[in-house]
């Protein structure tokens, strides 16, 4: 193997290393991921229930509106809020968590690297193998819960556009039961979300893929190393 | 330190949720009555329930485009369940309030009849009943529930609007 093919070969894995390291961060950014969403959760229900004792103290009457939670019609405003605060909460979230999978350093191996074969050799033996791979197998379940918690916030996030839509339209999502309501907007969100979904799946196979090369690299790697 | 954070704010979802549910409404939008003699307003609750009720009487001489034929328009009175009668001259809104005589109650009761289906599923109600003997019929006295009855007579547009809360 010439000296080019080896470095270009140690390349490619460390930036698949970068790659995972990346996925690694997404999986801590979940956690924050899923407590912005469900702050705004929060958030639109308390924004709910303030106006509803609101109403009940006050005999405010909101009217025929829609009723969100329980029995009480929502005024436009209070119905326009639990519409945006739980998308916010979602925009906010995938912002928060795109901001710390972006901020995660990328090619620090580069000038190792650019040194030949003794920079491939020096950072293939940096690698600590056991915790590579235990960090690619923390990867694919963090995309997994990722993409479902995202699906699960679009699919409440729809669910109430189509309980708000029939306040606009004369339409009967408001009458339909809350699993149908939830199922509809499912597949909803899953048409309008399904090359994001396939992307998702193609890069599952990678990590997969990556998982068994890895494997199989490091007992090579640490073969030649004890031989 | 994050995942406890994360675990309280999903323990506050889980009170908060089922809190919305504690509030109920009934309402009769929009209801014209005319030459009917007498309607009555029939409001009924749970004991545990504290409500406000809005009703609105508009006579039907301030509302335009209407035409009452057989016979002169009717100046509407609204007659309290404590017996108090009032003119009404122009559209007026009555509120009042129904306290709650029981928190956190061992037993629900649900009760229908003329005017009025109560259950724990639906603690309030409201309906309106046109004649002179439309209330015979309602008890003045049901385990667990309370029933008003606000008579409105004359032509009038009647809105009722009963908000609630489960205490």
């Amino acid at each position: 193997m010439t000296e080019e093919a080896v470095v270009e070969k140690v390349g490619s894995l460390m930036g698949a290393l970068d790659d995972v390291e990346k996925y690694k961060e997404l999986a801590r950014a979940m956690v924050d991921f899923t407590a912005i969403f469900a702050s705004s959760l929060v958030l639109a229900i308390l924004l709910n229930i303030v106006q509803d004792a609101y109403d009940v103290a006050f005999a405010s009457a909101t009217g025929p509106g829609s009723t969100v939670f329980g029995g009480m019609p929502a005024g436009v405003l209070t119905q326009f809020g639990t519409l945006v605060i739980p998308l916010g909460g979602i925009l906010a979230g995938v912002w928060w968590a795109n901001r710390r999978v972006s901020r995660v350093r990328m090619e620090t191996w580069k000038e190792t690297l650019a040194e030949g074969t003794p920079g491939a050799v020096k950072l293939l033996s940096g690698i600590e193998w056991d915790s590579v791979l235990s960090s690619v197998r923390i990867s694919r379940v963090a995309f997994i819960l990722y993409a479902l918690v995202k699906v699960a916030g679009y699919t409440i996030f729809t669910m109430f556009l189509l309980v708000f839509s029939s306040f606009l339209l004369p339409v009967f999502f408001f009458a339909l039961p809350p699993a149908y309501l939830f199922l509809l907007s499912l597949v909803i969100v899953l048409l309008f979300t399904r090359k994001s979904l396939t992307e998702g799946l193609r890069r599952m196979q990678l990590l997969d893929q990556l998982f068994w090369d890895l494997r199989v690299f490091s007992t090579e790697f640490n073969r030649a190393q004890f031989g | 330190m994050k995942l406890k954070g994360l675990l309280v704010v999903f323990l506050v979802l889980a009170i908060l949720l089922p809190l919305t549910s504690i509030f109920q409404s009934a309402s009769i939008p929009y209801a014209a009555f005319s030459g009917t003699g007498q309607n009555t307003v029939v409001v009924a609750k749970e004991d545990y329930v504290f409500a406000s009720i809005l009703i609105t009487v508009q006579p039907l001489g301030n509302v335009s485009n209407v035409q009452v034929v057989g016979g002169p328009l009717l100046p509407p009175a609204i007659t309290l369940p404590n017996g108090t009668t009032l003119q009404v001259s122009e559209s007026m809104t009555f509120v009042f309030t129904l306290p709650n005589t029981v928190a956190f109650p061992l037993l629900q009761y649900s009760a229908s009849g003329p005017g009025y289906q109560v259950s724990p599923a639906s603690p309030v109600s409201a309906q309106i009943l046109s004649g002179q003997n439309s209330t015979v019929g309602i008890p003045s006295s049901i385990p667990g529930i309370h029933v008003y009855q606000y008579t409105v007579t004359g032509d009038a547009v009647i809105t009722v609007h009963v908000l609630g809360v489960s205490l």
